[in-house]
């Protein structure tokens, strides 16, 4: 998602992936900042990212 | 970023981890996101050099979402940034999967040296690593170790090293000591690891001398810097 906001700018781009919990399919079809199409709809992202780590305490770049 | 079918799927993936649940989000919010300043700038080949300023825009994102982060962490850290000398020339000069086994072998190099004088790779900067490390004396080591033995493989690699406090913040590290650690490599010559006079200071009483390399500037850094070129018994 964040690769193809700014590597394709102005274009349709769609997402084809699997769900990391039931691997089930996620599709998402995007243009810029607007999500034009998403299935299922109930679709969520999740980024535990190194400063978010940090911040719960693991010592993110010890 | 990884997607899921629901929040509820999210929360019984393995990795998830409860206390920073809060970065679970619709993925129309995650496009607004992710369209902030912070993330275009990443294109940038100084995006590192300027991260910490671009953070503000990305917390102004995240707060529109209904999200916040706080002010980033800082560590006092010693940052080493390698850089292959005449790369662009001699990637030309080589095929392309020439190049690339070389890129290889160096990335092979570095991170044997990292892992051997426990410093913590950052990020692959393309022609170079920037690493951190708890002691300013092993990040000179490691350092020496590497320009030494990409001799082996027909490369040269310039290093500089600052030691000052970091900003911890997404996946990457940010501050002014970043900023003048990639500079201080940048003013490197062939095979030389420099340092600026903080690093110097820090390890005074140990087996490392340093030859005067003068007053500089460092393009965007305020003030002028005494840099130090490091030479171990050895070297």
């Amino acid at each position: 998602m964040l690769a193809v906001r700014w590597l394709f700018p102005g274009q349709e781009v769609q997402v084809e992936t699997r769900c990391l919990d039931c691997g089930e399919p996620i599709r998402v079809v995007t243009r810029d900042e607007k999500i034009i199409d998403i299935d299922p709809e109930t679709a969520v992202g999740y980024m535990p990212s190194p400063f978010a780590r940090s911040r719960a305490g693991s010592g993110a770049f010890n | 970023m990884n997607l899921f079918r629901s929040e509820e799927h999210a929360r019984r993936w393995t990795l998830y981890y409860r206390d920073i649940d809060d970065y679970i989000m619709p993925v129309s919010d995650w496009g607004t996101v992710f369209s902030a300043s912070m993330f275009q700038n990443r294109l940038e080949t100084d995006y590192l050099a300027h991260a910490a300023e671009y953070l503000a825009d990305y917390r102004s994102a995240l707060q529109a979402m209904g999200k916040s982060i706080p002010a980033a962490e800082r560590f006092l850290s010693t940052i080493l940034f390698t850089d292959i000398v005449d790369s662009t020339a001699r990637a030309a000069a080589l095929r392309d999967a020439e190049w690339r086994s070389l890129l290889e072998r160096h990335n092979t190099i570095v991170r044997t040296q990292l892992e051997h004088f426990s410093g913590t790779e950052v990020k692959h900067t393309g022609d170079g690593i920037m690493a951190t490390f708890d002691s300013p004396a092993r990040a000179i080591q490691c350092a020496v170790a590497i320009t030494e033995l990409m001799r082996n493989i027909g490369l040269q690699v310039r290093a500089g090293i600052h030691v000052g406090e970091i900003e911890v913040f997404d996946d990457d590290l940010g501050g002014i000591a970043v900023h003048i650690g990639a500079r201080v490599a940048a003013a490197a010559g062939p095979s030389e690891v420099l340092v600026s006079r903080t690093v110097k200071d820090a390890v005074i009483g140990s087996s490392i001398d340093f030859e005067d390399r003068g007053v500089h500037q460092l393009k965007g850094v305020p003030g002028q810097w005494e840099l130090y070129a490091a030479l171990l018994p050895s070297s």
